[in-house]
């Protein structure tokens, strides 16, 4: 698993290339945490390079956008695969976390002005 | 991980005993000499002739060093450098070989077979000393390591068996009715559960099969207060709960013996889902689960999916249908209202419920076993609950081989019988 981070106006955007799984599931977690604790509260997940992702993964989900809500901010998803996304409605991620089809529209909806 | 540096000080520290050295040379004057050296040192000495002679005593007591020439009658050097490597008991007992030899392809040769240094027979006491005391830190550090690592397969063992006393020991019987499950953690410690158990109010057969997040032993902790939570507030009498309040408890049972199925089921979620949301909140834990209560007279059977994978309902000509999630994974988020949904179990039909570790099991390929291969076991031994389970698990060892299970794998079947 691979991950970078990228910033328009208030709104981290996390890149997420591989498998989340129980061996990596804590880098990612790691990466994400650091955003809260910088108090960039404002996160999208980009899961367009996401094949995979275990309980383990979710969980991480669980963390941050908890994290993040509880600052005041958001976790959102964007371009989740099929497989990946049958997986969230299973579990009922997609019922506590908002998914959008692109990062942009993810961004967007946060409804920060971009500078 | 970091070495520890070899001590300058004294070769033994007073908190411990002297090492024991086992001086193996054929020439007595040799013998002498070191062994008196090395005893100046504050090591322990035993002395052998040669290398049937130190296999015998190193049998026979354990040591931890042995200085070992290498051209000897009966047994040489390397001669016992191979017995000591296939002696599962002292394979990790170093060796220094102490040779006046000095052609580098012998030394060469006792490094590969498991020296782990080597001195000439003109040594300085300082260079003796430094190396002994190399190897018998390197040793030290080994057997903590094993020690430590030995203790930590204890606890597991420990974990593992006090966690199959968090599964049902027997499954309720009911007449027409069916129950086997199996549940094969993929390590020590499992984060699935299963459970079936009747209610005393009413005969109704509540079936559990829970799968929680991440694995090893954090989910196994959760796996046994979910488990007891789900029992406990099904069956307050049974398991036990409600009866410590004193007075009041005839008062829940009979609130609990006018609920319906469904109502019960939704209650189960929802309680369970608040208390590990509200009072674990911060460890993010959840679990998917798939709740269902038969009614064995009837087939009435009624579930609540928490999230998890959906449960399977295989009629005798092989069709199948799924009950999909009803609801989110318990623990996600407090106050989820949990919604019951209702089917009828028809005599001969079969409810399947399985943990995602079976359908995602990898072969040696690395492709997953798959809903479809599942299908096709179900409906090769569909003529029982125990040859489903059996058909099932036989399918998936056939397809895993020795691939290393990466996930936990459970499957809990309940058929009801025709007639």
């Amino acid at each position: 698993m691979r991950t970078s981070v990228e910033q328009r106006g208030n709104v981290s955007t996390v890149h997420i290339a591989g498998r989340v799984d129980g061996q990596t599931a804590d880098a990612l977690q790691q990466v994400l945490s650091g955003e809260l604790e910088a108090g960039r509260h404002e996160l999208v997940a980009d899961f367009g390079g996401v094949d995979y992702t275990s309980s383990a993964g979710l969980r991480v989900l669980l963390a941050t956008v908890k994290g993040a809500r509880s600052r005041g901010g958001d976790l959102r998803l964007a371009g989740v695969r099929p497989e990946v996304l049958n997986v969230l409605e299973l579990s009922g991620f997609t019922s506590i976390l908002s998914v959008f089809e692109t990062v942009d529209d993810a961004v967007e909806s946060f409804g920060g002005q971009e500078t | 991980m970091t070495m520890p540096q070899p001590p300058s000080g004294p070769p033994h520290q007073p908190d411990r005993p002297p090492a024991n050295v086992l001086v193996v040379d054929d020439t007595p004057a040799n013998r002498d000499i070191l062994s008196r050296r090395v005893q100046r040192e504050g090591y322990r000495v035993q002395t052998a002739e040669h290398g049937r002679d130190a296999l015998e005593k190193l049998r026979a007591e354990p040591f931890d060093l042995v200085l070992l020439d290498v051209q000897m009658p009966v047994m040489d050097g390397p001669q016992l450098l191979e017995a000591l490597r296939n002696d599962a008991e002292l394979a990790h007992l170093p060796v220094i070989v102490v040779s006046a030899v000095d052609d580098i392809d012998v030394i060469v040769h006792c490094l590969e077979l498991g020296a782990v240094d080597y001195l000439p027979k003109l040594f300085k006491p300082a260079v003796l000393r430094a190396r002994m005391s190399a190897a018998l830190d390197r040793k030290r550090l080994r057997d903590a390591e094993r020690r430590h690592a030995d203790s930590l397969t204890r606890e597991l063992d420990v974990a593992r068996k006090i966690q199959e006393d968090f599964l049902p020991e027997s499954f309720p019987t009911a007449v027409g009715v069916q129950l086997e499950a199996a549940l094969y953690p993929a390590r020590q410690v499992s984060g699935d559960f299963y459970d079936a158990f009747a209610l005393a109010s009413s005969g109704t057969i509540v079936l559990v099969v829970g799968d929680v997040c991440d694995k090893g032993v954090g989910a196994a902790l959760f796996m046994a207060l979910f488990r007891s939570l789900i029992r406990a507030s099904a069956d307050p009498v049974a398991g036990g709960a409600i009866q410590m309040v004193g007075g009041r408890r005839s008062v829940v049972r009979l609130s609990l013996e006018s609920a319906t199925p469904a109502d019960l089921l939704t209650r189960v979620a929802g309680f369970t889902n608040d208390y590990i949301a509200r009072l674990h909140g911060r460890t993010n834990m959840f679990a998917t689960v798939f709740l269902g209560a038969l009614t064995p007279h009837s087939g009435q059977f009624d579930y609540v999916n928490a999230g998890h994978e959906p449960a399977i309902i295989l009629a005798p000509d092989g069709t199948t249908r799924e009950l999909r999630p009803t609801g989110p994974a318990l623990g996600l988020m407090p106050d989820v209202l949990f919604r019951a949904e209702a089917i009828t179990l028809e005599r001969g039909h079969s409810l399947v419920a399985f943990t995602d570790g079976l359908v995602e099991a990898r072969g040696p390929a690395g492709d997953a076993f798959g809903s479809e291969r599942l299908r096709d076991a179900l409906r090769g031994h569909n003529t029982s609950a125990s040859a489903l389970i059996q058909g099932v698990l036989g399918t998936l060892h056939a397809f895993t081989g020795d691939t290393e299970p990466h996930d936990d794998v459970t499957l809990l079947v309940a058929t009801r019988t025709g007639g």
